[in-house]
């Protein structure tokens, strides 16, 4: 037997030299006729065991690929995807690196358990450390598509190395070793680098899979721009790295993660500061999330630097979460965020497109930020952390600055001194801008960058993962032990849900009746502030009461009645302006409100009480028509207007005046405003904020001895309820300059229903 | 002369101290030199024939609407309501079995009026009028007087219809409002000649129209214009004035005698003027130069007024107006009540609950979206 195979291998061996494969398979054959010894072979299926067993996901597979070009030193990797939303679509994965040759092809990427990563730790060019896993890379492409194609070339080679790999081939049953692949030499399409095309996907990619990839490397990524490197530096810096996610379908060409979707989006703030020809700062501000941007703002107006000129600043502003109320990150963003800014946060420096060292690396702080932040002198938060941005110094060749030969920075110099002087005024002027913008909002109410936090909406998200994590696991298993424990898997998502559905319409249950509570306590209110009132016209009423029941005369009884009506008329305004509010309230039923019959309502009930108080209220004032608010209770405006109402009447008490109180409205784009001014004693600017807090209160004290209604009213709760229900409505409230000729406006800004007149026809 | 009306209430009137509804208050308060309003309580009402053998004692009837709802001290409460006895007595009076037909107004709180009477329309036209507890109108008493006069009035005149209308024949009004009257006139119960005069005539506005639509007509600002000089000008078309049965407490004017009147006087028609031009004449005729004339409200154009903006009260052209939703269509004779654009456009309907009627609703969105 083994004789025929010799003379078989023999014949080859003469014929056909070149048939490696055949000549491989004799020996092979050959050598299992060896007495004395005996070898392990290798089975072809043991590529699919490894490949599922050690790659789970997709998105990992994806990601470990990716870490493999920033292994390889790569700058920029682009991962498109092809018609991938259903299966069967294709990957590609581009990078920039430094490729491979045919021996690192064959003796690495070819070679099973190759031990290059444990040879060589550190990436050759850039000194990265490395972050792909061992020999994984190969089982990624395997896991993801059914053909792989790798097209890659070195700085030196000549032309480019083609490897096409077909998965499908290796089936159980034959042996690893010989199966071919087909190695092609073509023109070399860029210097270097490495494109891996996945062909006949083996699973569909959504918008949220393609995101997770990003996410899954952001480890290597920078959000700084790619600096340039020396050729001939040894060692250069690393000049960073980038990942895009692109879709392509329907011939369309869509970005689904880059460092602007992914980082820069949620930051707070986006800083533009420049030291113009003249060393003057301008500094451009922009934050989505507060709605603000000013442009050019000097910020040293008449101190211009002596000898910097021409440097700009770009940098991004993070606030990270402190409180969950106050949560201006979504979470699961904000983790990847806060672990990339402890490294790599912090203002660098790039020196005509090179990045200058070490500023900015973990542990240097040139602009003196962290030590700022110790000092306390400025509040809003602005570590290192908070910032991901640089300091450009362009078409410099040693005019303001000088490296130091160590390459070790730049030599100090005035220029130097005035350099993080500049930097460090820019982030200080525009953390506390945004500050003052956030927290005229944040007293005022408005978070509209995010308005109410929604933990539901994390459990929703964590539910979803889980999902289509035990989908995805369980559509790449064929073990029926395993898709035991993923139906079970399954189960306990499908309860998350039905527990969470039950859990949002009770939140929804609880909100209403929360509502409905904070209307009754400011109705509660106000009728307090008017038992003081309608306690006035008992008293009249049992005084008249009395006389009638002791005169005899005619005349008199007649005048008598006459003033018991007018002051029963009175009385009988408040009692019907407080059933109307309540009966409204009880039907609970939110409703477009037109401010001017809101505000004409308070003006008849309150008629008797400015008669008496010497109060004018002047004839409102509103511009334009449809001041119709997002639907509301009517009696939310009951509360809001008379506690404007009656902080207004104190004010005028306090002031000693001949009071007026005026009211205008109107609308600006897609909010209506309303203004009530008085000319009381005024709101100092430091209060004014304070206002709508709870418990404050401009009341005096109230002495010991004190009425229900007196403890009620001096509780300083109205503003802070009026304030609640606007900013419930995604609206504001807040204390402006006053108006010509009083001395205090409070402004109301509350959201429009444009079509709201049709509800009320 | 004094006329009685006798007031059922389920409260009783010894309750007063436990109840805000207080039955014996409101009969003195309703009660004035005319008028005499006398309380009994339900269970007294219902029981010992006492409608067929007493009723006829009064000259009126004032139901509270929900009859049913207090119990007395063995948890006992009366099964009707206002409704269900109103029905039994107009009934009686049609079979002749209570001698004397009388007319019976709903007294309820607000609520109750809301809840029950205007959402159900069946038992409309058992009643002559409702009247509100709370807040009671000043000018209630007089209206109950003018009632329980005209049944009077009615009963003895059922022949003369135009003599009850105050009018020398009816030939100038649609025959259609008093056409079931021209048979078996005699048979027909009091009540069903009030219901047609009060309900079909004199509370809505058609051949006869009330003082602001007279003024609206004439071109004249009401608000801005003395009463002296609006005595005036009302004293100018006096012969137009109406003065048949219950004129004593509802003040209405024959719209085709003041068109007959102005032309006469003016020798031109009224609806060929615009209100200056009509405000000028009489200014001239009267020599009352302080006579004010009527603006257009915001929005509108036109001065020709013919009715009056429900939310404002104040003259509009019903060609500028929109048609205001009410719970009955108006009939052939009757007019539709409209409300101004601005009214809309400010919000002033939702005071008074304005609604725009179906028909008018895709007009009036199409305005209102020209002014956003």
């Amino acid at each position: 037997m083994p004789q025929k195979i010799r003379e078989e291998l023999q014949k080859v061996l003469e014929n056909e030299p070149e048939n490696y494969s055949k000549i491989l398979e004799l020996s092979n054959k050959l050598s299992k006729f060896d007495e004395d010894n005996v070898r392990f072979s290798v089975d072809a299926g043991i590529i699919d065991r490894l490949g599922k067993e050690l790659v789970a996901r997709h998105e990992t597979a994806v990601s470990e690929l990716v870490k493999n070009a920033y292994d390889a030193d790569a700058t920029k990797v682009k991962i498109i995807f092809k018609e991938s939303n259903q299966a069967g679509g294709i990957l590609e994965i581009i990078d920039n690196g430094l490729g491979m040759t045919r021996e690192q092809l064959i003796n690495g990427f070819m070679r099973l358990s190759s031990s290059d990563k444990l040879h060589y730790p550190r990436s050759p060019r850039y000194d990265r450390k490395r972050a792909g896993k061992k020999g994984i890379g190969r089982f990624s492409a395997q896991r993801l598509g059914k053909r792989l194609t790798i097209i890659t070339q070195t700085i030196e080679s000549e032309q480019s190395l083609k490897v096409t790999v077909n998965w499908n081939d290796f089936t159980g049953d034959s042996e690893l070793a010989h199966i071919t692949n087909k190695i092609e030499y073509i023109e070399k399409e860029k210097d270097e680098g490495t494109t891996l095309i996945i062909e006949d996907l083996r699973d569909s990619w959504s918008e949220a899979q393609i995101k997770r990839v990003y996410r899954y490397a952001s480890e290597t990524i920078q959000p700084f721009p790619i600096a340039k490197t020396k050729k001939d530096s040894k060692s250069p810096n690393d000049p960073g790295f980038k990942l895009k996610c692109i879709e392509i379908y329907d011939g369309s060409k869509y970005v689904i993660a880059d460092e602007k979707i992914i980082f820069f989006e949620h930051a707070l703030a986006e800083i533009d500061a420049r030291v113009d020809k003249e060393g003057y700062i301008y500094l451009t501000l922009q934050s989505d999330k507060v709605s603000y941007k000013e442009k050019n703002i000097l910020l040293n107006p008449n101190e211009p630097y002596s000898v910097l000129r021409n440097v700009s600043l770009k940098a991004y502003y993070f606030i990270y979460t402190v409180n969950e109320n106050d949560r201006l990150i979504p979470k699961q963003v904000e983790t990847m965020i806060r672990e990339k800014a402890k490294k790599q946060g912090g203002i660098r420096l790039y020196r005509n497109g090179f990045r200058v060292l070490p500023y900015a690396e973990s542990n240097d702080d040139w602009l003196g930020l962290d030590a700022s932040v110790r000092r306390r002198s400025v509040l809003p938060v602005h570590s290192n952390i908070n910032f991901f941005g640089f300091i450009e110094l362009n078409n410099d060749y040693g005019e303001q600055f000088e490296e130091l030969s160590s390459r070790e920075g730049l030599i100090e110099s005035d220029a130097l001194t005035q350099l993080e002087d500049f930097g460090y005024k820019s982030l200080i002027a525009s953390v506390n801008r945004i500050a003052s913008e956030r927290g005229r909002k944040l007293t005022s109410g408005q978070k509209d960058w995010k308005p109410e936090p929604k933990p539901e909406e994390a459990i929703d998200e964590a539910i979803e993962e889980l999902e289509e994590i035990v989908k995805e696991d369980s559509r790449s298993e064929n073990n029926t032990e395993k898709s035991e424990s993923t139906e079970k898997l399954l189960e306990i998502a499908e309860k998350l849900k039905e527990a969470q559905t039950e859990q949002k319409r009770k939140t929804k249950e609880l909100l209403e009746e929360q509502n409905l509570l904070r209307v009754l306590a400011a109705l509660g209110i106000t009728i307090g502030e008017f038992i003081h009132e309608i306690k006035q016209y008992q008293g009249a009423l049992q005084h008249d009461i009395k006389y009638l029941a002791n005169t005899t005369s005619i005349n008199e009884i007649h005048s008598v009645a006459k003033t018991l009506k007018s002051n029963l008329d009175g009385l009988s305004t408040y009692t019907s302006y407080f059933d109307e509010a309540f009966s409204e309230n009880i039907q609970r039923e939110l409703k477009p409100i037109e401010i001017r019959s809101v505000v004409s309502a308070l003006m008849t009930t309150i008629n008797e009480d400015i008669k008496r108080r010497n109060i004018t209220f002047e004839e409102p004032a509103f511009d334009g028509y449809h001041l119709y608010t997002i639907p509301m209770h009517k009696s939310e405006w009951a509360s809001i207007l008379f506690n404007l109402y009656t902080n207004s009447r104190k004010a005028i008490q306090r002031a000693n005046i001949a009071g007026k109180v005026l009211v205008t409205g109107g609308k600006i784009y897609n909010n209506l405003y309303l203004e009530f001014s008085d000319n009381g004693d005024g709101i100092s600017i430091d209060k004014r904020d304070k206002i709508f807090e709870a418990f404050y209160t401009t009341s005096l004290p109230v002495g010991k001895v004190v009425k229900t209604y007196e403890e009620m009213t001096g509780t300083g709760l109205g503003l802070k309820i009026v304030r609640d229900i606007i900013t419930g409505y995604g609206g504001k409230i807040f204390v402006k300059e006053p108006i010509k000729g009083y001395s205090t406006t409070i402004r109301i800004e509350l959201p429009r229903d444009k079509e709201g007149f049709k509800s009320a026809i | 002369m004094q006329y009685k009306y006798l007031y059922i209430d389920d409260i009783k009137a010894d309750d007063s101290e436990k109840s805000i509804e207080t039955p014996t208050s409101l009969a003195r308060g309703l009660s004035v030199d005319n008028i005499q309003v006398e309380y009994k309580h339900v269970f007294d009402f219902e029981s010992n024939n006492f409608i067929k053998s007493n009723l006829s004692n009064y000259d009126g009837l004032l139901l509270d609407l929900r009859l049913d709802e207090y119990k007395d001290d063995n948890g006992k409460h009366s099964d009707f309501t206002a409704t269900e006895f109103a029905q039994h007595i107009r009934t009686l009076v049609t079979k002749h079995e209570l001698d004397k037909d009388l007319p019976i107004v709903l007294f309820s709180t607000d609520e109750k009026l809301h809840k029950v009477y205007a959402t159900d329309l069946s038992s409309h036209n058992l009643f002559d009028r409702y009247l509100t507890k709370v807040d009671t109108p000043d000018n209630a008493s007089k209206k109950l007087h003018s009632l329980a006069k005209g049944y009077l009035e009615i009963e003895k005149c059922k022949t003369g219809l135009a003599h009850l209308m105050g009018l020398e024949n009816l030939l100038d009004l649609d025959s259609r409002i008093f056409s079931r009257f021209s048979e078996n006139s005699e048979n027909i119960p009091a009540h069903e000649y009030a219901q047609v005069i009060l309900k079909d005539v004199i509370y809505i506005t058609g051949p006869l129209i009330n003082d602001d639509i007279l003024a609206a007509r004439l071109g004249i600002n009401i608000e801005k214009t003395t009463s002296e000089d609006w005595d005036k000008v009302k004293e100018l078309f006096i012969d137009a004035e109406y003065k048949g049965v219950f004129s004593d407490a509802w003040n209405r004017w024959w719209m085709f005698k003041l068109n007959n009147i102005f032309e006469s006087l003016f020798n031109t028609y009224l609806s060929y003027l615009d209100a200056n031009e009509k405000v000028n004449l009489l200014r001239d005729k009267l020599s009352l130069p302080s006579l004010v004339t009527a603006e257009p409200i915001k929005l509108n154009t036109s001065t020709r007024y013919t009715t009056i903006c429900k939310a404002y009260g104040h003259p509009i052209d019903e060609m500028e107006g929109f048609r205001v939703y009410s719970s009955k269509e108006p009939k052939q004779w009757q007019e539709y009540e409209y409300a101004s654009l601005e009214a809309f456009a400010t919000g002033k309907v939702n005071d008074k609950k304005i609604k725009v009627h179906m028909d008018d609703r895709d007009r009036l969105i199409e305005s209102l979206e020209e002014l956003s």
